[in-house]
Order: structure tokens, then sequence, then C-alpha cells
């Protein structure tokens, strides 16, 4: 649990580019906004996992939003109702669910549907903000959160050994 | 087997460990691989300087002297580690974990798993226990078998209230890649309540309701009370008699407190003059002026006396006659309601209005409970169910459930898919009873069909009588009705009751029931009902006898959170057969209900009077004192002038000739 947390945090800061980081970040977002445990969540999440990603930042990322599900399901399920009543969608969603399979995607749920749209057609907005706000960490915020985990780890044990977690995890690859 | 050795057994190797996949023996395909991944020559070379081939034909790592060069080795084959392609095992192998642990899991433990939700389901749903037994899913040949489904009776724990056997199911595997599940045929044994050989146990929290609800359905038996009366159209001149006179009278009443007390105040003013002048002291003997003043004094107060007693006379008088007025009226009223009471009885026929009215009353109160409880229990499975028959759900929140969303509203599409669930045949069976249907299932939209379902009761312990009855939902925009449907029932027994009155029989019915699709709550029904084979009557209605006719009726009314808007209507042919027995019994049944109406309609006017009348005995009192008053305080005036006179002993020329009493005699005297 430590070395997650760890990983999560030292993923800021990690040897990659701050994109590489940002796009994890997103993924995890958007994973987050797709209703978990429909087929298309298990369809982004799969890959996800198999591809070289940044998956501490990707994971943490997913787990931060999805505490605050509450706050945006209604919203994205209200997305997600207006544009399936769109009058343009129903010969598009017509052949859609009519394709073997995909109706167990669920398209025509206005949840499903709306955290995919959200999640996917936002993904370039969220991945820009992501890099901005992995590069903004950088440049201020990551010295005084090293300097902070420093000095109350002297004092505080766990948050020594977090610290140091940190640290190794960046030192031995483990965070790319 | 470790590839970790030093260079030498005296020289200690750096502790430089380089990425574990390449510290084991590599093949020279494999090695040639990773080299050809390096695009700087030094770094080729040095691989190949530290990967010499051994003894087998395969590559080993030698760990070099200096530490300096273990580093630059373990950067390079890190980069190498790193870049590789292809994935990463120990992912896939947990990803495998992941989706081949359900898989395993329900492919060997499917049965028990689908029993248990299964069971978990129709508790939640049905609020009583169910238990599922045998079951067999066969998902590559698209069979289901459950050899036994039982649901317990929510009123009787040792009662199945609905039994299950031998259940097969084929269902379309096909139609699962649209996200359809079609059963194409459902076959079984059906069974109603039949007794269960351990107690059930209610589903948790449910325990006490269910025991109120069986509670309250054991109350509200057919023994409840029924207002069942009939209501006839009373004539109301006595009423309207007794409250013009009750009002006549206390108008009199009233206007004769509010004169008398005016007059009071003046009667007591004069008697108080009447007093004071008694007390006065007689002028001196020689005062011959004084003696006359008085004297004329004394005869105007006795003249208003007397015009005071007239007037107190008046009053009595002007009491007795109101009083024997309120008298009058009271008899008056009581007269007229008897010459009502004999026009009803003169005119009074039973007809099939007012057996209606008996029979809505009856409907009303009887059928009130069970439908209550049967109505909104279906309203509340359709509400768990997420709606009958439509798509359409626009609730955003899972009833009972905690946390994220789980789905949100459906938006329909005109798709060529079948509905979502649909058993194409369904044929369970209980000896002479049977459930059919075709097409059954929800998503009637897409479907483009109603489910039609036939249900055949016969012989089934519980359900008296025969039972034949078809319903058909339509979930589709187009649609009349959501739900519709006949049921024809012959030999149910019925029962009616009021206190120690009561009647029962058989009945056969044939009933049109619909649930318009603007307000699913509302079930609208109309139909017609005969009762037969009258017997038990006891009381009031004991003109209902084994000989009585039976009674032919139409109905229809609708009903949501009660029954509104109930009309019933005999059938002209049922009245014939009736008429005798209604103009014989009914009709001094309601005639005594008639006589108590009136008597009630009358009776607060009666009273009024009876107050008047009181009100009046007590003003004879009241003039009696007021008159008693007036005569004494003329006494004491006339004995005081008689004194006056019989001490004057002198000639009063100024006396008036017309003084009364002593006065007048002294008159002559002087």
């Amino acid at each position: 649990m430590l070395l997650l947390f760890a990983k999560f945090i030292a993923a800021f800061s990690a040897y990659g580019k701050a994109g590489q980081i940002g796009f994890a970040m997103a993924m995890g977002l958007v994973l987050a906004l797709v209703p978990g445990g429909t087929v298309i969540w298990f369809i982004l999440f799969i890959p996800m996992m198999l591809v070289r990603i940044n998956q501490a930042a990707m994971l943490g990322t997913m787990g931060v939003f999805r505490l605050m599900a509450n706050l945006y399901d209604p919203l994205t399920e209200r997305l997600g109702y207006a544009v399936l009543t769109m009058d343009f969608m129903e010969p598009i969603m017509s052949r859609v669910l009519a394709v073997p399979l995909l109706a167990w995607f669920r398209l025509d749920d206005s949840f499903v549907f709306g955290g995919t749209l959200a999640g996917i057609l936002g993904l370039p907005l969220w991945i820009l903000i992501f890099t901005l706000v992995v590069l903004l960490y950088r440049r201020y915020m990551a010295g005084a959160v090293k300097s902070f985990f420093g000095k109350i780890g002297a004092g505080v044990p766990i948050l020594g050994k977090l610290s140091k977690a940190v640290g190794a995890a960046r030192r031995v690859g483990v965070v790319r | 087997m470790s590839a970790h050795r030093p260079a030498s057994a005296t020289e200690k190797a750096p502790k430089v460990k380089i990425p574990g996949s390449y510290r084991r023996p590599m093949t020279e395909r494999r090695f040639r691989r990773l080299q050809s991944m390096l695009t700087d020559k030094a770094e080729r070379d040095s691989m190949e300087k530290y990967f010499p081939v051994g003894d087998d034909g395969k590559r080993r790592y030698q760990v070099p002297k200096d530490k300096r060069t273990a580093k630059k080795n373990d950067t390079i084959l890190s980069k190498v580690h790193k870049a590789r392609r292809g994935p990463r095992t120990i992912r896939l192998i947990l990803l495998a974990i992941l989706i081949g642990v359900p898989v395993i899991f329900n492919a060997f433990f499917l049965d028990t798993v689908a029993s248990r939700q299964m069971e978990k389901f129709l508790e939640a749903n049905l609020e009583t226990d169910v238990a599922v037994t045998g079951l067999d899913i066969r998902l590559l040949e698209g069979r289901m078998e459950l050899a036994e489904l039982t649901v317990a009776s929510r009123r009787n724990p040792m009662l199945d209230a609905v039994v299950l056997e031998g259940m097969a199911l084929d269902f379309d595997l096909g139609a699962l890649a649209g996200r359809r599940v079609i059963i194409e045929t459902l076959d079984g044994e059906l069974g109603l309540n039949r007794p269960r050989r351990t107690e059930a146990v209610y589903p948790g929290e449910n325990d006490n309701q269910a025991a109120a609800e069986a509670s309250d359905s054991r109350e509200a038996g057919p023994d409840a009370p029924l207002d069942w009366m009939p209501v006839p159209e009373l004539p109301d001149s006595s009423a309207e008699l007794a409250r013009r006179l009750r009002e006549e009278a206390e108008g009199e009443a009233i206007r004769w407190q509010e004169d008398l007390e005016a007059d009071r105040t003046r009667i007591e003013e004069l008697l108080a003059r009447t007093e004071a002048f008694v007390s006065e002291p007689l002028p001196d003997r020689t005062d011959i002026v004084g003696w006359k003043a008085r004297i004329d004094d004394g005869r105007a107060i006795a003249d208003e006396l007397e015009a005071a007693g007239a007037l107190v006379a008046g009053y009595a008088g002007r009491a007795e006659r109101a009083a024997t007025d309120a008298r009058n009226a009271s008899e008056r009223v009581n007269a007229a309601i008897s010459e009502d009471l004999a026009a009803l009885e003169e005119n009074f026929v039973p007809d099939a209005e007012m057996l209606s009215r008996w029979l809505e009353a009856a409907i009303g109160r009887y059928a009130g409970h069970r439908a209550a409880s049967l109505y909104s229990r279906v309203i509340d499975l359709r509400r768990r169910f997420g709606g009958v028959g439509t798509d359409d759900r626009s609730g955003t929140d899972i009833p009972g459930t905690r946390g994220r969303m789980r789905s949100g509203r459906i938006v329909p599409f005109p798709v060529g898919r079948p509905p979502r669930f649909t058993i194409r045949r369904l044929d369970l069976r209980s000896g002479d009873s049977r459930l059919t249907g075709s097409d059954v299932g929800v998503d009637h939209h897409l479907a483009g069909a109603p489910s039609v379902m036939e249900l055949v009761l016969d012989g089934v312990p519980g359900v008296p009588g025969h039972l034949d009855s078809e319903i058909t939902i339509d979930g589709r925009d187009t649609a009349v009705d959501l739900v519709s449907g006949t049921i024809d029932a012959t030999g149910f027994p019925w029962r009616v009751s009021s206190g120690d009155s009561g009647a029962s029989g058989n009945m056969d019915a044939n009933v049109d029931f619909r649930v318009p699709p603007a307000d699913t709550s509302r079930l609208e029904a109309d139909g017609t009902v005969r009762l037969e084979d009258w017997n038990d009557g006891v009381g009031s209605l004991s003109f209902i006898g084994p000989g009585a006719p039976p009674l032919d009726f139409s109905f229809d009314g609708a009903y949501d959170s009660g029954i509104r808007n109930l009309r019933v209507a005999i059938d002209n042919r049922s009245v014939s057969p009736w008429g005798r027995v209604l103009a014989s019994s009914l009709g001094s049944v309601g005639l005594d209900e008639a006589r108590g109406r009136l008597e009630e309609a009358a009776a607060p006017n009666l009273d009024g009077l009876d107050a008047v009348l009181d009100g009046w005995t007590g003003a004879d009192g009241e003039i009696g004192t007021l008159d008693g008053a007036v005569s004494a305080a003329e006494d004491e005036l006339d004995a005081m002038l008689a004194d006056m006179l019989s001490q004057a002993g002198l000639d009063l020329p100024g006396v008036s000739d017309d003084a009364g009493g002593i006065l007048g005699g002294l008159n002559n005297l002087f």
C-alpha cells in the first residue's frame, strides 16, 4: 500500500516526459468516467494494462476520481441523454445497436454513453490539463513536497519510510 | 545455476545487479536479438565480451572486475530491457488471473451461483422465502433445467404459494449477441398453495412487515362489518315543518323575554318608589296641604301599581299561549313524521337503484381491503422491476443501492431487435390448471407485439371455483392500455355481513380490467357478477334464503389508492324475480331504516321545541315572582293609606271622589 502511494507521488517527478505521465493520468480519468463493470470499461482497461504506460499514474488518477464519482455521474448521465436524444443520433445508434455484440456495450444507456463520450472525446483536453499539472508540479511543488516529506520523515517514521520509498521507486526504475 | 559468477575465485566482484532475466543463460538467438537493439558499436562489443558462449552453446553473463564497467553494463542491459517489445509476462499472467478466475468460477460453480442469485433476487422482490433446487445451466446447449422452485406464502409460513417443478427452459444463444434473452419454451409443472415441510424464513427486515400484512389480511376477512343498508329517497316535509315550528317558537320566546326585561326595569323602579313612599314619615297633623298632597301621591302610585299588575298578568297570559303553541308544534311534528312514514309506506317500492347502492357499499367495503392489498402489491412490484413493458427508466438512482450510479436512462432506438426478455412459449401445468403464454416479456416497443398470457385455475388448493383469465401487457407507445384482460370466474364463494346480519353464496363473474398508460397507478374495471345460492341469511337479512333468486349486476369503477367512481347497475332481468322478495322483505327493512332516518332528521327540532317548553315552564315562576311583588306593594300601599285616613280626623275636601278603597269611604266621611 505504502509502495503504491509512493509510486503515485513519484510518478509526478519520474524520469518520463510530462506528456507521457499526462496521458497516463488522462487514461485514468477516462476509466473513472466510464462506468466500471461495463464492456467498454474492460476494453479500455485491458490494453492499458498491456502497453507501456505509467500505470501508477493511471491507477492513482482513476482511484482519486472514482472517489468523486457521485459529483460527475449525474452530469455525464445528462450529457449522454442529451446527445442520445438528438435527432441525428437515431440512424447512427440504430445501426450501431443492430450490430451483434455491440448491444453489450450498453450504448443506449445514457449513463454509459455519457461517461464514454465525456472520457474519450475529452481525452485531448484531459491530456493537456494533466500534462500542465505535471509540469507545474515539477516546477513549483516537487522540491517543496520532497522537502516536506524529508522534514516530517524525521519525526514520523512512517512518513520517513514513504519518503524513502518514493526515492527508491524512482531509483530502481519502477517508475518510468 | 547462477550466471553471476566472479571472474576469479580470489577477486571479489562488484555488487552491481543487472536485470534478472539476463542473469540466466540465454540462447544465441535471443542474445543476437538483444544485441540488435543496440546502435552503438562499443555497446555491442561490450555485450559480446561479457556474454561469452559456454560449453552448452548458451551465453552467460560474466561480471566485470571493475565497478564502473559493471555499472555501464547494467545501464546498457536496463536500456535494452526497457526497450524490449512484446507483452509483459507478469502482467499477462495477472490479467489472465483477473479474467480467468471469474470465468472458471462461473464454469464450475455457475449453477450454485445462479441459484443463489436467483433466490436473492426473487426474495428481494417478492419479500418472501424462495428456494431454488436442482438448477442446471447448460450454456452451450442453450438449456436450463430446474428441479424445483418454491415461493412461500406471505401469509402462511407453512404454505408454498407457488411451486414450479421439473421446469425446462430452452433459450436462444444467438439472441445473447444482441444482449437479448429469448426463451424459446418454458415448460413445467405448476403447483399452488402446497403445504411446506419446514416453516418459511422470510427475508430479513421484511419479517415484521409480512407478518403485519398477513395479520391485516386475516382481519380484513369477509366478516368485516359492512354498511350495506340502502338509503331511500326520504320525504322531508316533516323535517321541514319541525324546523319551521321550532324557529317560530324560539323566536316568540326570545321576543317575550326581551319585552319582559324592558318592563321589568320600570316595575322594579315603581316598587322602589312605593317602598320609599311607605317608608316616608307622615306630615304634621296640622299640615292639611301636606296631608292632601301625600294622599294624592299615594293614589297616583296605587294607579301605577294597578297598571303594572295588569301588565304582568298580560305577560303570564302570553307565556301560557306560547307554551301551548310549542306543545302543539311538537305534536304536529310527530304527526307529520307519521304522515311521512305512511306516505313512504304507501309509495316505497324497492328498485334496482336501491339495490345497486347496497351493492356499491358492499363492494366498496368488501373488495376494498383485498383490492387495496393486491393492487398496491402490483404497483410495488412494478416499481421494483422498473416498469412493466417499458424500456424508459427515468430514475437516475437504482433504489436500494449506494455509491456510484449503476445505470442511466435507456433511450429507445428503432432497432430490429427482439425484446430484452422474451418467452416465446410458456406452458406451466398443474392438473387441470395451467398458465400458458406467448411472446411473454418486456420491451414490447421493440418487439412490436404485446405479451399475452392465459391463466386457468381449477381445483387448486386455496383457490375455490374455476378461474380463466387472459392478460395482455403492452408497453408500446401506441398501446391503448398498458395492461388489459378479462377474468371469468365461476363458483367462487362470497359473504357479506354487518354485525349479526349476513348473507353468503356463490359467485360467477366476468370482469374486464385495464391499466391506462397515462396513469399506471390506476386500475379500471367493469364487468358483470352473478350472486347465487343465497344462504345463511340472519337478522335483518333474513329475507335472503336458499330460495332467493340469483342477482346479476354490472359495475364499473376505478382503483388507485381506493375504489373510486364505482357504479353498480342491476340487470333488469334480475329485478323481476326479486320484486316479490324485495317488496315484502327488503321493503320492511328499508322502512325501518327510513323511519329511523326520519326521526333522526326531526330529532334536533323536536329537542328544540322541548327546550322552548322547558323555558316557558321557567317563565311561569319568573312571572309569579314579579306578580307577587306588585301585589304585595299594592297591599302595603293600601294599608298605609287606610292608616292615614284613620289618623286624619279632619275634612279633606280636595280628596277626589273617585278615590278607591278605604280612601273613597273616608271621602264621604269627610
